[in-house]
């Protein structure tokens, strides 16, 4: 049901604050930020219509089935578990990043590992349920927040911090030149529907494209807010000092009438659901090409196996990347990572497109 | 001639001597005829009128066979049938020269229906099922005049043969549920079944399954409503229940009561309803994770209450939880099962004075016993009791996760049961989704896609 | 199945074992509910950190609030707290620390590192008030509130724009401090707390230039800054013309500030005031609404008259706390040699003030 595709999206537009992604933006608020999220809401949106428009030619059949016929082996395998390794990153690297923020304002005195450790253990039970089941849970878990977040953005709007004034002279800079790291992050925001790879196999892609106007809308405004939210608070120069300028934020806003004061600890919730669930979604995804690409049946003996050991190692290996890396390292890698998404989705859209040019002339 | 004894002795060697094992000679059309049946199951008044009286009218052999015959619960014996489970079952064998008759003249018991005493409605209908099955059948069809509604009896069981009823309406059932129901049925292998909750668990795969995937009710009103949803309900002979099949989690929620009410009323009604499942769910895991891990989440002045009622009590805060957790399930428990006279009595033993007396004490917070009281409150505010208990375990995990990790575990939790809900199927129904443009009918799944339950 | 249930376990007591550190309870905390931070008069550990400790009580009451004053003099904030931890049998815990009281001296020589450290922590809130402690932050810290149900609740109220709307009080937190010391075209401003025997005295604030305290302003011009900002506080205004005196009740008070910055004459600075009001005392009896007309005018000539003197006493101190920099930036670019050109126009900008007062009747007498 194309609903469940929206959810996803929306899910990807929101998550990528705990992927930093407003501070690559933050960082290059001088240097054709704002250019750049232009472009990438052009680049996206071309891009999510394409890859739609493609996936709709193949009703209810994920990637793996639709390269089955169309590529031979020795392409298809690596290229699929290139793709399956691509997700399980993205799910790796979000829930790293929200383990930081656990550590820095939930549970400062616990171990990392023991926070990531945990969160992993979840993301083992929770990715390894059915896909379908996991479309219920991206329901469900998306219409209890999206009160919340309306609830915070409204807070927000109307404090007597936010300064709109701040963001009038954020937007003297638009016209500087975009650069390649900024459009890489900022069309991040856009990249909830290349889930369809896998989600075609339940969700009709024929049906989404009646209500594709949604994608570049939704996508301008959570960027916008995302990114110009935070100068409303706090200035275009202290803006830089901060790891985590969401955080900080919404460390701003007071909830007067509220069961709770600091709107902080509401945005960790939100955040928490948001990401795990991300992260879910993520390995599930990585979890089905990979098994494809291998050519492990579905509800054999070997399965569950496989999937347990699989993201055993994943999880373990998530572990261990963050303890090796700092920080700054980390959200290093989290860039180095985006900077590689971008021409391999445009890739994968680019492929997957010509591929079903071709099935119609057939 | 010879037969007829033959058949008798055999009779009577298998039943052995049991004392309401009746042999009733009756001489007429200058032959015998012999009435064999167990005393116990047999309603005498029914077979005085059906069958003696009949006899002593009739001039002619063939009349009074023709007679029999043309009663309903009679029927002509064949070879092969076994004599002695019909028996069993509350028949009387009428024994002639040439033939045996069947007829089955049970003693109906319990057959009045009972006032509802465990799904109570303020407004809706008052009467439960009764435990007789055809009574309850006479109910629902009743309730369900609809040509669709399909019957089908079998037995379960190997020793107890308790008669079942199928009922299903044929036009809006779904159809891979009904094929699952009647594929796992033969499938049971038990001696004795007797509630319709163990014919719950048998039927349900996993061993260990936490929320009830099909729904027991006592109400007809409900299993009519259900029939229309498009389900499938067992009768079981000798419990005023029946089993409803698939239960999706929204059902479990849901009242019969809130058909009655005014639109605003039963919508404040269910989301009292949620909002308590959600507070007894919680509750006391946000009170470890609140206390031990992020006070700075509270407002200062709450904190500082807490602080400062917590300060004399000297055990760490999820023994507190678990102390008074383990009162007020000990408490639910043992009213439940007390006599009507006693409980009274017991509540306000465990729940006022112990309350108190723990909270002067100094062994637990009075913040804490606020807890209890409204975690056991809320529990009671879900209306359908196998639910209830459901979330009372479900509360078990959460207090853990919550005295290791404090809110991120208690999060996690919450994730992890959302995601065990979603995955979980009630006879390939998902048992937790949201449904959107609400028909009255069950939804079917029309886009269910290959190789996945949808 | 068994072993399962012996991997669950394991699983659990190792859980225990690993996160067992994490798990304080709350009643074995120390709930720091305000710091003052002062000047030491030590070169060597210039910080003099005092913090007041909550003591809960089982029985909250006002006025039986019990807290305990620790302080400390080290080389940094960081070091007074290491130390001090070692005076006390329970941790600090900063979350609730709603309430920072500074010293004079201290945010003369050292503001920035003393910010450092309050922004830096993750518990210390963004929404935590700042304030001036006159004349010492410990002075101010040390008083107990004879209201008070938690120590440092009074201040929090005075502050909190839901209980108490003193147009006198100007509340500032430490997100929008800093903010506003980091920004250029916007200064800060920190209200002065004076402590009185059982209770304080918030009236006035006291300016920053550039990153520098400044002067302070007095109780009418806090006011009336409090105004211009447009925080939601409201008060009474007192007009008084020879033998006509009276006092308006305001409802609503709204300020449009914007810089004006034409072609050949002199910049100027356009303040819009609108406000809605009632008559609240009037010496003398308004029997005809031209009566009620008149008072409006003169009022109206009143207020413009005292915003325009506020305007330029803060003008002459040289700080910007309502943001005028911003809106010329936001206007003619935010590059360093704009802000250069603002700071050579703004001690000589000239303000332009209107007001629009709208008296909306005069109470239940006329």
């Amino acid at each position: 049901m194309a609903r469940y595709f929206y959810m996803i999206v929306f899910l990807n537009m929101t998550v990528h604050i705990i992927f930093n992604v407003p501070l690559i933006l933050i960082q290059n608020r001088f240097n054709g930020a704002v250019i750049s999220m232009a472009l990438s809401i052009v680049i996206g949106t071309i891009l999510s219509y394409m890859f739609i428009k493609a996936m709709s030619k193949y009703p209810y059949n994920g990637l793996p089935e639709i390269f089955m016929d169309l590529l031979p082996a020795y392409i298809r395998v690596p290229f699929l578990i290139f793709l399956s390794l691509m997700w399980i990153a993205a799910g790796s690297l979000a829930i790293g990043s929200f383990a930081y923020l656990i550590k820095l304002y939930l549970n400062p005195e616990m171990d990392l590992r023991i926070i990531l450790g945990f969160l992993v253990l979840v993301l083992l039970y929770g990715s390894t349920r059915g896909t379908q089941s996991i479309l219920y849970k991206v329901e469900i878990t998306i219409l209890t927040v999206s009160p919340f977040i309306a609830y915070i953005i409204f807070k927000a709007l109307t404090s007597n911090y936010f300064y709109p004034v701040h963001i009038k002279r954020a937007l003297q800079y638009s016209l500087e030149m975009p650069n390649y790291s900024s459009v890489a992050a900022a069309s991040y925001i856009f990249t909830g529907y290349i889930n369809l790879v896998i989600m075609n196999r339940n969700i009709q892609a024929k049906r989404i494209l009646k209500h594709f106007w949604l994608i570049p809308v939704l996508g301008t405004l959570i960027l916008a807010f995302t990114y110009f939210i935070p100068f409303g608070f706090l200035g275009i120069k202290s803006i830089g000092d901060f790891v985590l300028p969401w955080m900080v934020t919404v460390d701003t806003i007071r909830m007067e009438y509220g069961f709770i004061e600091r709107a902080s600890f509401l945005l960790v919730m939100i955040f928490m659901q948001l990401s795990i669930l991300f992260a879910i979604i993520n390995w599930n995804v990585g979890l089905e090409l990979m098994k494809s690409a291998l050519g492990i049946e579905d509800r054999k003996t070997g399965k569950r196996l496989f999937t347990l050991v699989f993201l055993g190692i994943v999880g373990f290996l998530t572990v261990y990347f963050q303890e090796t890396l700092n920080q700054r390292s980390y959200f290093e890698a989290v860039k180095i990572w985006f900077n590689l998404r971008l021409p391999v989705e445009i890739l994968l859209v680019l492929a997957l497109s010509l591929l079903s040019l071709r099935r119609k002339q057939a | 001639m010879a037969n007829q004894q033959k058949i008798v002795s055999t009779l009577k060697e298998q039943l052995g001597n049991s004392s309401d094992f009746k042999i009733q000679d009756i001489d007429s059309f200058r032959k015998k005829i012999i009435l064999v049946y167990i005393e116990s199951l047999i309603d005498y008044k029914k077979i005085n009128k059906d069958l003696i009286e009949p006899l002593l009218f009739c001039e002619k052999e063939d009349k009074y066979l023709v007679h029999l015959l043309s009663l309903p619960p009679c029927r002509q014996l064949k070879t092969g049938d076994n004599l002695l489970s019909l028996l069993i079952k509350g028949n009387l064998l009428i024994i002639t020269t040439d033939s045996i008759f069947s007829y089955n003249a049970k003693k109906a018991s319990n057959n009045q229906p009972g006032d509802s005493s465990v799904e109570m409605a303020v407004l809706g209908p008052q009467k439960a099922l009764s435990e007789n099955l055809s009574t309850n059948i006479n109910l629902v069809r009743n309730r369900y005049p609809s040509e669709n509604l399909i019957m089908e009896q079998q037995t379960v069981g190997t020793m107890s043969q308790t008669s079942i009823a199928l009922m299903y309406d044929k036009k809006l059932v779904d159809h891979d549920v009904l094929r699952d129901v009647k594929k796992r049925l033969p499938e049971i292998k038990m001696d004795m079944i007797q509630a319709i909750g163990q014919l719950e668990n048998a039927m349900t795969k996993k061993k260990h399954h936490l929320f009830p995937i099909m729904m027991i009710t006592e109400r007809p009103d409900r299993i009519a409503l259900n029939l229309s949803q498009g389900k499938v309900i067992i009768l079981m002979h000798g419990t005023p229940f029946g089993l409803i099949v698939p239960a999706v989690f929204f059902d479990f929620m849901a009242s019969m009561d809130d058909t009655s009410h005014t639109f605003w009323s039963s919508r404040l009604m269910i989301a009292i309803r949620y909002i308590g499942l959600l507070l007894t769910l919680v509750l006391p895991a946000l009170y470890i994770a609140l206390t031990s891990y992020n006070p700075e989440v509270l407002r200062s002045q709450l904190a500082a209450t807490i602080a400062g009622s917590r300060a004399g009590v000297p055990y760490p805060s999820f023994f507190e939880v678990t102390f008074m957790m383990l009162a007020v399930e000990m408490l639910v428990e043992s009213s439940m099962r007390l006599p009507k006279a006693i409980g009274p009595t017991a509540t306000t033993v465990g729940g006022l004075i112990l309350g108190q007396a723990a909270q002067q004490a100094q062994l637990v917070s009075s913040i804490m016993i606020i807890i209890t009281a409204f975690v056991a409150i809320s529990n009671f505010t879900i209306p359908v009791n196998p639910m209830s208990f459901s979330i009372r375990v479900a509360r078990y995990p959460l207090i853990l996760l919550a005295s290791f990790f404090g809110m991120m575990g208690v999060a996690a939790g919450l994730i992890l049961l959302i995601c065990y809900l979603t995955d979980k199927r009630s006879f390939g129904t998902p048992f937790l989704r949201l449904y959107w443009g609400s028909s009255r009918r069950i939804e079917k799944i029309n886009e269910k896609p290959k190789g996945e339950q949808g | 199945m068994n072993r399962k249930a012996v991997l669950v376990c394991t699983f659990a007591v190792l859980a225990g074992l690993l996160t067992g550190c994490a798990y304080k309870d709350i009643d074995k905390r120390f709930f720091v509910t305000s710091i003052g931070v002062d000047y030491s008069k030590n070169p060597q550990k210039p910080y003099h950190v005092s913090l007041k400790l909550a003591i809960p009580s089982p029985q909250v009451q006002p006025g039986k609030t019990k807290f305990q004053l620790i302080t400390e003099d080290a080389d940094s904030i960081a070091e007074a707290v290491r130390v001090m931890k070692s005076k006390v049998d329970k941790d600090f815990d900063f979350g609730h620390c709603r309430v920072l009281v500074f010293g004079r001296e201290i945010l003369r020589k050292h503001q920035a590192e003393v910010l450092n450290w309050f922004m830096r922590r993750r518990d210390i809130q963004g929404i935590a008030y700042m304030a001036l402690g006159d004349p010492t932050a410990e002075k101010v810290i040390k008083v107990k509130a004879k209201s008070e149900r938690l120590p440092s609740n009074a201040i929090i109220l005075s502050f909190d724009e839901t209980s108490n709307d003193s147009p006198y009080i100007i509340p500032e937190i430490l997100n929008d401090f800093y903010m506003r010391l980091k920004e250029e075209g916007i200064d800060p401003y920190l209200p002065v707390i004076q402590p009185l025997k059982d209770t304080y005295a918030i009236n006035r604030v006291v300016l920053v230039k550039g990153s520098r305290l400044s002067k302070e302003l007095n109780m009418d011009e806090t006011r009336i800054l409090n105004e211009l900002l447009n925080t939601d506080r409201r008060g009474l205004i007192d007009v008084k013309k020879d033998e006509n005196e009276f006092f308006v009740n305001v409802e609503s008070f709204k300020t449009k500030t914007t810089v004006v910055i034409p072609r050949n004459t002199k910049p100027y600075v356009n303040v819009h005031i609108k406000i809605d009001g009632y008559i609240e005392s009037s010496e003398k009896k308004l029997s005809h609404n031209y009566e009620l007309l008149e008072d409006q005018r003169l009022a109206s000539e009143v207020i413009s008259n005292r915003v325009k003197s506020t305007l330029e006493t803060i003008q002459k101190i040289g700080s910007d706390p309502l943001g005028l920099g911003l809106k010329y930036q936001a206007k003619h670019g935010v590059s360093e040699d704009k802000v250069k050109k603002w700071n050579k126009i703004y001690p000589h900008i000239q303000f332009k003030v209107k007001t629009d007062l709208k008296l909306r009747g005069t109470g239940i007498m006329y």
